[in-house]
């Protein structure tokens, strides 16, 4: 396994005497690699990817990107290390601005990390975006709200992708779809996967979607791992109590 | 208990439901499946009269015991509901008053409906019990307590009114999977105690198979299958229902190699 891309080194988070994440250590390799985070609602996972992204002080610990403490970077490092990795979260309303039309939306960050100047080119790297998330060129003239639950999704991961990231952060990306919708988005991910030899981490409430597409897992409970190892293990042979409790209330049709 | 024939709920040309028939006896928990715009919140909304008063037309015919509801006055349905037929809904607090202690509410409600004073203390205290809540929560407010907690409290409210009919609208979508089990668990024991009739809607169908009975499949505002549920999970006689039912993930399928 080559080095790490990013890795969480004994991360904690207090919010005031709320102590929301423990002692949380994992690393993430160079894609193609998929990391799930397991947890219910407290459990602290969406705290974890606001940390990783330096959004949230540490109240001990380090995030590291490439074996750099994102803590130190400098200005310019910084600026690489928001390109390197993007954020999906589980609404794709709250990604994209409601004024803006979705083919300014994908491009913004093209022109902050001054990729392509503005004009044809940049205009036809949209299109290309968009047509690689299963998306048409003229969904670029719609507004946000013009498109449905599924198609926002895509937009947003088009955003991402749209200025080359070596990791995504996908913080629940399918909670708010429909199942079928649910299960076209996740074709596209283990798609992006493979094509762009892409890096993630999944944060989901759902143990089969983290089934579906991470080779690792971790489970969380109050900010803390309670069980870590390759998925099919954590999920065919829970060892942990609290992953035995998960696994046997996720209703099955039998 | 309850049966529908051909309801149609419509806002001006658009029919956002369409059920030829939709039967619900007593003690039988029927599930009703689909995704947005497949219509199943709107039929909820017809069965508890609610339609009319969101502006949109109604025609065909819903009985309970066999009265007409379609043409029931408001007067009525306030008698019916709540009475008879009790919702619990998908946000949990949605249906609470943020401003009133849990205990105060439960007992407002119970007044509301005509129960007062030493009996609906009584009712109060045995319908908490029987989902499994401490009266130490009566001194709360909706805030003040868990997602479960608050789907809990709303369950007894429905079981203190000897309601026999729920229409749970996805009562566990917004729940955490542990606490999602305990509800569905609940709603199984209410039914057997109480043999409450439930009409389930849910997305999930997974859900639906380890509760209810029978189950409708809706799409785009129409019925594509109906049945016993172990058949329509099992062998599905409709694209979509298959469609459906493939799409919902599973572990230990479609892994990364």
């Amino acid at each position: 396994m080559s080095a790490p891309l990013l890795t969480a080194a004994s991360i904690d988070v207090r919010f005031g005497a709320v102590h929301a994440v423990r002692d949380v250590s994992f690393e993430l390799p160079a894609g193609p690699f998929g990391l799930g985070l397991i947890g219910e609602s407290g459990s602290g996972k969406s705290t974890i990817a606001r940390a990783l992204l330096g959004l949230t002080p540490l109240a001990g610990g380090a995030v590291a990107f490439e074996g750099k403490d994102i803590a130190s970077l400098r200005r310019g490092d910084m600026k690489a290390f928001r390109r390197a990795a993007q954020l999906v979260m589980q609404d794709g309303t709250e990604a994209l601005d409601p004024r803006m039309r979705v083919g300014a939306s994908v491009a913004e960050g093209i022109a902050a990390h001054d990729l392509l100047p503005r004009g044809p080119r940049r205009t036809a790297r949209v299109a290309q975006l968009l047509e690689e998330v299963g998306l048409l060129p003229e969904h670029a003239d719609r507004y946000p709200h013009e498109l449905s639950g599924g198609q926002r999704q895509r937009a947003t991961i088009a955003r991402a992708l749209a200025v080359e990231p070596q990791v995504l952060i996908l913080d629940e990306p399918t909670s708010a779809l429909d199942v079928t919708v649910q299960a076209r988005i996740l074709d596209l991910i283990r798609r992006l996967r493979t094509e762009r030899s892409l890096s993630y981490i999944l944060i989901s409430h759902n143990l089969a979607v983290v089934d579906q597409l991470c080779d690792t897992c971790l489970v969380l409970k109050d900010g803390a791992v309670v069980e870590a190892g390759p998925t099919a293990q954590v999920l065919d042979h829970p060892q942990h109590h609290y992953t035995q409790e998960l696994r046997a209330a996720v209703p099955e049709i039998a | 208990m309850i049966a529908v024939r051909d309801l149609e709920v419509a806002f001006g040309d658009r029919v956002v439901a369409r059920v030829p028939s939709l039967e619900l006896a007593g003690g039988e928990i029927v599930g009703l499946a689909g995704e947005s715009g497949s219509g199943k919140s709107q039929t909820a909304l017809a069965v508890l009269g609610l339609s009319r008063s969101l502006g949109a037309r109604v025609s065909g015919s819903i009985t309970l015991d066999g009265e007409e509801l379609l043409d029931a006055s408001e007067a009525r349905w306030r008698e019916l509901r709540g009475r008879r037929i009790a919702m619990v809904m998908q946000s949990p607090r949605g249906s609470l008053n943020p401003t009133l202690r849990l205990g105060r509410f439960f007992l407002r409600t119970l007044a509301l409906h005509g129960i007062e004073g030493a009996d609906a203390e009584a009712r109060m205290r045995a319908a908490l019990a029987d989902v499994s809540l401490t009266d130490d929560l009566l001194g709360r407010y909706p805030h003040q307590v868990s997602g479960g907690q608050a789907q809990r409290f709303a369950i007894a409210l429905a079981v203190a009114l000897r309601a026999d009919v729920l229409l749970c609208d996805e009562p566990t979508s917004a729940l955490d999977v542990t606490v999602q089990a305990q509800v569905v668990a609940l709603l199984k024991r209410l039914r057997e105690e109480h043999g409450t009739a439930m009409l389930f809607i849910s997305h999930d169908l997974a859900v639906i198979g380890d509760l209810a009975d029978r189950v409708v499949v809706m799409r785009d505002g129409a019925v594509v299958e109906a049945g016993a549920t172990s058949e329509v999970l099992h062998t599905p006689g409709d694209a979509y229902t298959r469609a459906l039912l493939d799409a919902v993930p599973v572990i230990g399928q479609r892994r990364i190699a």
